[in-house]
């Protein structure tokens, strides 16, 4: 853009091939006409196609749905765009604007103006790992609106020399909810850019919680950091979460099996973590005072624990059981091994469930 | 109830008493309490506390999943010993937020020793000490030659002994056979010394496995 005391272009607006000019005070100020990249990856394509059925969609709503949007863009004034922008809205502006990020969100076309704009919101965030390997955030708490997604976007810069680029952020994920706060942006981070991060890239994320009914994109984080191998508020080395599922257990012909199994501990360096534990064994052979699985080698790999002293309790008549739960890493076998210590066995469907210390 | 919260990490001691005739129980799919408005936790994972019935000499109960769902104390409803009047859930609990990376348990285990090894056995004993909080899982017999009612008293070195608590304890019944819940009695945890009756008559029990898990906050009096 060029800031001109034109003559030739005194008090002239208006276009003339690819040169538009428009008066700003007392001087005429020319531009260019913008041009899109041609460049067409999936995601681009994928971007234009939405943008261009939301705006045909503005010519085909009804003039009473369009004086709707009027009036809402008139009661707005100014409207902040995902990159940080303020327009003055028109009705045109804001039908594309919130149907643009419903579509992202997975939701229909709206031709009606809602009664209220609800903003996003910003996020509050414990702990995050940009490495090479994970792209975590975690402690980002619950979402208090049920409608709500959280809406991320991303940018790698391209060399160290390159600086404020919230501008150049693009669409990575839409998370309908977190996993008990944490979201794990490394696998549609990689879909999105391809490589992995590297030691020493400028990471910019901005993120927010949108209400995916409303589509209004106003209030988001922007974090940014070099990429690093430590998380970067505490320092820490990024550790996943132990679980154990059924897919990590087998069990040959045993008669017994998992009618649930939810069990995970915290994620940390020690031995002696918190262990919350809800699962349900039905038996089908005759009771017994324990249940004997193979853990696929992995498995072990995750799980530092030894021992876990815990409660049972029989679903049909209620008896509580002082219960053990071990591991072992043998050589040739890595059991998991759940042993009833009193003189009540387990019957047809036992439950095991609670928040346990680990043991040495 | 009294509590010790973390980030991600809560205990909450206390009991309550149930109505089962009051006309909101009886509706109820599950039992709620409201946990201040200042409560950090608003979602757990599963934990669990102790229902004991009012069932007379041993109050039988059971175990009943326990948890924190948007800033309420949730708490299972079973309706077996509704029939026997009001009833006591015990919850000597902790709460976890899944995912918490803090230091969960800057734990150390102290060496817990009975000293009345004439009438009891320890047979797994679990013991974890914080500046805030212990953590205790303990499972002994009763031996075959211990008779009469008690009240029994086992002192439990090296552990701290400003907790305060009265918490049940389960033993299992004498033959393995099935029944409904188990027995109960109520134990006073007070100053390193764990002191509980079994108030029927114990020369027919022969040997008994007793045991019992729970959290129980420090420096503070654990009544309700």
């Amino acid at each position: 853009m060029k800031l001109l005391p034109s003559v030739a272009f005194n008090d002239f607006s208006g276009s003339a091939g690819n040169v538009t000019a428009r008066k700003t005070g007392d001087r005429t100020v020319l531009s260019t006409r913008t041009k899109h990249s041609k460049k067409k990856t999936i995601y681009q394509a994928a971007t234009r196609c939405r943008f261009a059925d939301t705006v045909r969609g503005y010519v085909d709503i009804t003039e009473e749905q369009r004086q709707g949007w009027i009036s809402l863009a008139n009661n707005l004034g100014s409207y902040h765009t995902s990159t940080g922008k303020e327009y003055s809205m028109t009705g045109h502006n804001l039908f594309v604007a919130i149907n643009t990020y419903r579509k992202i969100c997975g939701k229909p076309q709206s031709d009606i103006a809602p009664l209220e704009l609800k903003p996003s919101n910003y996020i509050r965030l414990d702990d995050w790992w940009l490495t090479p390997e994970h792209i975590v955030l975690t402690g980002l708490g619950e979402k208090e609106n049920p409608n709500d997604v959280l809406y991320v976007e991303m940018y790698v810069a391209q060399s160290p020399a390159e600086n404020d680029c919230w501008d150049k952020t693009v669409l990575v994920a839409i998370f309908p909810d977190t996993d008990w706060g944490d979201i794990d942006l490394t696998s549609a981070f990689l879909e999105r850019f391809g490589t992995p991060l590297k030691i020493g890239q400028k990471v910019y994320i901005k993120a927010c919680w949108v209400d995916s009914e409303c589509g209004y994109v106003k209030y988001y984080s922007l974090i940014g950091h070099i990429v690093q191998e430590l998380s970067i508020e505490h320092g820490e080395i990024y550790l996943p979460r132990p679980k154990i599922t059924t897919a990590d257990l087998y069990n040959y012909n045993r008669p017994f099996r998992f009618e649930r199994l939810d069990f995970e501990m915290s994620p940390t360096s020690t031995n002696i973590v918190m262990t919350s534990i809800d699962m349900i064994i039905i038996n089908d052979g005759s009771d017994t005072q324990n249940f004997i699985m193979e853990m696929y080698p992995n498995t072990i790999d995750r799980i530092l624990w030894a021992n876990l002293w815990l409660f049972s309790r029989d679903a049909a008549d209620y008896q509580v059981c002082f219960i053990s739960i071990s591991t072992n890493n043998l050589e040739n076998s890595k059991p998991l091994s759940i042993l009833n210590n009193t003189f009540i066995k387990f019957h047809n469907r036992t439950e095991f469930f609670g928040t346990y210390i680990t043991s040495e | 109830m009294n509590e010790f919260q973390s980030n991600g990490f809560c205990i909450l001691n206390g009991k309550i008493v149930v109505n089962p005739t009051h006309p909101d129980y009886i509706v109820a799919d599950r039992l709620e309490l409201d946990l201040p408005s200042d409560f950090l936790m608003s979602k757990s994972a599963m934990s669990s506390a102790v229902l004991v019935s009012n069932i007379s000499i041993y109050r039988d109960g059971t175990l009943l999943r326990c948890w924190i769902e948007k800033k309420k104390l949730c708490i299972e409803k079973l309706t077996v010993w509704d029939s026997f009047g009001n009833y006591e859930i015990y919850i000597y609990s902790a709460f976890v937020e899944r995912g918490y990376r803090g230091q969960v348990i800057p734990a150390y285990i102290q060496s817990v020793v009975f000293n009345q090894p004439e009438l009891f056995r320890i047979v797994y004993k679990v013991y974890k000490e914080t500046h805030d909080f212990i953590f205790m899982a303990l499972l002994f017999n009763k031996k075959n030659t211990t008779q009469g009612q008690g009240p029994f008293t086992l002192q439990l070195t090296s552990i701290a002994t400003d907790v305060s608590i009265q918490v049940p304890i389960f033993f299992d019944n004498l033959t393995g056979t099935r029944r409904t819940g188990n027995n109960i009695v109520i134990g006073t945890l007070e100053n390193g010394s764990l002191t509980f009756n079994y108030p029927g008559d114990t020369s027919s029990f022969g040997e008994i496995r007793t045991y019992l898990i729970f959290y129980a906050i420090r420096n503070i009096t654990n009544v309700t």
